[in-house]
């Protein structure tokens, strides 16, 4: 019998080969790919996400867990029906213009995709207009924007403005985070929705924006 | 036919005709000293006659008055002393020309430097003036330099115009004009008396060194240091750029913080010399590109978007009058070439210093710092990066961490059977803080003794006074508050653990980037940096800074970039071989390099850890 609780603690230790194989296992004696996903991966996730926040682990830990997650759901991606397929929401993410940086995005979408949201990755170094054209062109439900340096305020700023007052501005929802943002500059100067100190808080506040979906 | 031997050389020559000592030295390729080339002005080519069969022609009246009293012990100028019959001579320790000269480091990496500044003494002999041909003090000037070394074309700095009148009328018969690349005089003194100095300067984000030196000798006649006084305005580059985008003074401030941190360091090297500052007559500047803006007063804001490009890469030679720098006023800085955004003239002279341009052997150059530049290759290939490696090696993010200082702790013993902990600090004093060598020293330590495991977790399993829960999370006392200078226990938490897991990480991804980009693995590493110098080798292995090469040598190099700095200032060649580096180096930018990411992360393990073993490639 597949051990769902062993596959949890692979997950939330990091362990991947023995997280793949107990997937693999689960799927073989017929456990319904997407229950693996909602019953076992996404709270093994949201574990994982308290631990940081209790700093009982760190982003190296975290990034590793991630990584074990996502080889799991690439497992299973392929065995679930379309049709059966659930979509939390949509999401458009990028880092902002002049910024390269990208580990706190890529977590980000890991855990997003592994957690049932479409994520659209801009990539890096994205200009205001692109954030705009993307939210449009995939009908997202939120944006959002990451940035690592200070001095990225005046895209972060300017990013948000563009997405605000664009023809697609009434259904979408704006998270900027980032180690370089404070809570009263994207809430207040930029006047977006949510603000996001980490990868993991950034998840559970898209979760709260879109539950209504 | 006569035979004259040369001591300390032990090296004989024959001559027939009246030949002067001077000419025969130079037949034989000793380096006798003439800084005027046997034109009979300068008076450096003392040499001393041991032996002779017959006595010598008595001394000119040059020879007398500018040996005085060393006649009796026998003493002549090379250049006016002529043998036609069997001789010893010596050249004395004063009169031997130093063309190469040894630049000592801390790490005891010795730098062999040849002798060439861009500025040479000339020691000349005026011609009054006449009523029947009018010929200006400049002109006479130039005239007898043109005679007497076959100097072309010169052009006088304006300062140095003003000197000329007195100069020229001071009593003495000699004065030197002091040339530079052969094309301008930037400084005119009285007298024979060809010393110049030069001062070279390793600018960095934290720490500004100063190395006085004298251009003739190659000598370091004073070193001093100082903390750069931009560190007010923000510990990282990042935060002084930003510095400038947000304030409208916010460049010049930093500017005139830096020079006016030159100019100390100048005033403080010379007073330690006993000379007068403007006696310095050439400046040498590295430091990473944010540095070298901040000082020229370019605008920096660009270097922090991508693609990060930079004011300008080529050296430039800058009249240190223009920069507010306060060496002789018609001197000039020159500042080294820089290859990018963050890979600064800082690591081109550690290219400079090391010699890895012309290595036989694939090295790995790291300098740790906030960045963490990493150079790879040899004479057949360079290839440099810049990792964000984070300030953990400098002991930033970390909760006891601090600089390299007296009471840091920068070296960790653990006994793995009982857990117990001796720590080494900076000067033997109680601890304060750990600095960057000891954060990597005590993580080592931490790892080799099962208290830390492969993710980086602590072992929780583990009995140990010293494993506990704190405030933040798990902590392990590395000293107890009693023995500590703070009244508090000074610990290592689980979060330095992690700020030192991705700084190493990030390392580790770079170089090993960098090697498979070479093709082939490096067989020694060369460590520059303060950090660099003083950590164990085999900690930066135990902990995965550095790729496992078994058989590479791990080697600490010591302020490389400084050294190359002085190099620069030493011997102009170099100037040539800094902007041929940074044409045939090859930058690869890590960001958004999806191979950089994967490296990255399976970079973040230790995998010398206990639970290693137990566990094969569970993790993989």
């Amino acid at each position: 019998m597949a051990n769902l609780e062993s596959l949890q603690q692979a997950v939330i230790s990091g362990k991947r080969k023995d997280a793949m194989d107990l997937t693999q296992k689960a799927v073989d004696e017929g456990v319904d790919p997407q229950e693996i996903i909602n019953g076992c991966l996404i709270p093994a996730l949201n574990t994982v996400g308290d631990k940081f926040e209790k700093r009982e682990i760190f982003v190296p830990e975290m990034m590793i867990a991630a990584k074990s997650m996502k080889s799991c759901v690439d497992l299973l991606k392929p065995l679930i029906q379309k049709d059966q397929a659930m979509t939390r929401g949509t999401v458009v993410i990028g880092t902002v213009f002049g910024d390269l940086h990208d580990i706190g995005k890529n977590l980000v979408r890991l855990l997003l995709e592994s957690s049932g949201f479409q994520v659209i990755d801009l990539g890096e170094n994205v200009p205001a207009a692109k954030f705009v054209e993307a939210a449009r062109a995939h009908n997202a439900d939120l944006v959002g924007l990451s940035s690592l340096l200070t001095t990225g305020d005046p895209h972060v700023r300017e990013t948000v403005r563009a997405l605000k007052e664009s023809d697609v501005s009434s259904r979408l929802k704006v998270i900027c985070g980032g180690a370089a943002l404070t809570p009263k500059f994207v809430l207040e100067t930029c006047g977006a929705d949510a603000y996001a100190k980490d990868a993991a808080e950034a998840v559970k506040k898209i979760a709260s924006l879109l539950a209504n979906r | 036919m006569a035979t004259v031997l040369f001591h300390p050389f032990e090296k004989t020559i024959e001559t027939e005709g009246a030949q002067t000592i001077l000419q025969l030295a130079q037949r034989l390729g000793l380096p006798l000293e003439s800084a005027c080339g046997g034109r009979k002005v300068c008076g450096k080519c003392k040499v001393i006659v041991e032996q002779t069969a017959e006595p010598l022609p008595l001394p000119s009246e040059r020879e007398s008055k500018s040996l005085g009293r060393l006649l009796d012990r026998g003493y002549r100028l090379a250049c006016e002393t002529t043998l036609t019959a069997d001789a010893v001579v010596r050249i004395p320790e004063e009169s031997l020309s130093r063309r190469q000269v040894i630049l000592t480091s801390g790490a005891g990496y010795r730098v062999p430097v040849r002798l060439r500044p861009g500025v040479h003494p000339h020691p000349v002999r005026v011609a009054e003036p006449v009523l029947h041909s009018i010929q200006g003090d400049r002109e006479r000037l130039l005239l007898a330099l043109r005679e007497t070394y076959g100097l072309g074309e010169l052009v006088f700095d304006p300062f140095v115009l003003r000197k000329i009148p007195d100069l020229l009328r001071s009593g003495g018969e000699v004065v030197t004009a002091f040339v530079r690349d052969g094309r301008e005089v930037i400084d005119l003194r009285r007298d024979s008396d060809g010393s110049a100095f030069g001062i070279a300067f390793d600018i960095g984000t934290t720490t500004v060194v100063g190395y006085l030196m004298d251009l003739s000798t190659g000598r370091e006649s004073s070193v001093r240091a100082a903390l750069n006084p931009q560190t007010a305005f923000g510990a990282d580059v990042v935060s002084r750029i930003t510095l400038c985008q947000e304030e409208p003074d916010g460049l010049e401030r930093l500017r005139s913080g830096i020079v006016g941190c030159l100019n100390g360091l100048v005033a403080e090297a010379c007073a330690e010399a006993g000379m007068e500052a403007d006696r310095v007559l050439e400046a040498t500047a590295v430091g990473n590109t944010v540095m070298n803006h901040l000082l020229m007063g370019l605008d920096p804001r660009y270097l922090a978007m991508a693609p990060y490009p930079p004011v300008l890469q080529a050296a430039q030679d800058v009249k240190a009058r223009d920069l507010g720098l306060r060496i002789a006023p018609s001197g000039y800085l020159h500042l080294l070439p820089l290859k990018a955004g963050f890979v600064g003239s800082d690591t081109i002279a550690c290219v400079l210093a090391t010699g890895l341009r012309r290595s036989e052997i694939p090295t790995l150059l790291l300098d740790l710092g906030t960045n963490g530049e990493i150079v790879m290759g040899d004479r057949r290939r360079l290839l440099c990066c810049s990792t964000a490696a984070g300030p953990a090696f400098e002991g930033g993010h970390i909760r006891f961490g601090m600089r390299a200082a007296p009471g840091a702790i920068e070296r960790v013993k653990i006994d793995p059977a009982t857990l117990e902990v001796s720590v080494q600090t900076i000067d033997h004093l109680p601890p304060v803080g750990i600095c960057g060598s000891g954060i990597i020293s005590a993580v080592a330590e931490m790892v080799r003794s099962g208290i830390v495991l492969q993710r980086g977790n602590f072992n929780e399993e583990l009995r140990s006074p010293r494993l506990r829960r704190g405030g933040e999370g798990w902590e392990f006392v590395l000293a107890w508050a009693s023995g500590t200078a703070l009244r508090q226990d000074i610990v290592v938490t689980r979060k330095d653990v992690s700020e030192l897991q991705l700084a190493k990480s990030a390392v580790h991804a770079g170089a090993s980037l960098l090697q498979e980009m070479f093709g082939a693995p490096f067989r020694r590493v060369l460590l520059a940096g303060a950090c660099g110098n003083y950590m164990d080798p085999r900690d930066a292995l135990a902990i995965g800074l550095i790729p496992e090469n078994p058989g590479a040598r791990i080697i600490g190099v010591g302020n490389a970039a400084g050294h190359g700095s002085c190099l620069a200032l030493l011997d102009t060649k170099k100037r040539k071989e800094a902007e041929r580096i940074i044409r045939s180096m090859e930058y690869q930018e890590l960001a958004g390099l999806s191979r950089f990411s994967e490296l990255f992360l399976s970079g973040m393990y230790f995998r010398s850890a206990r639970d290693g073993r137990g566990d094969g490639d569970a993790f993989q």
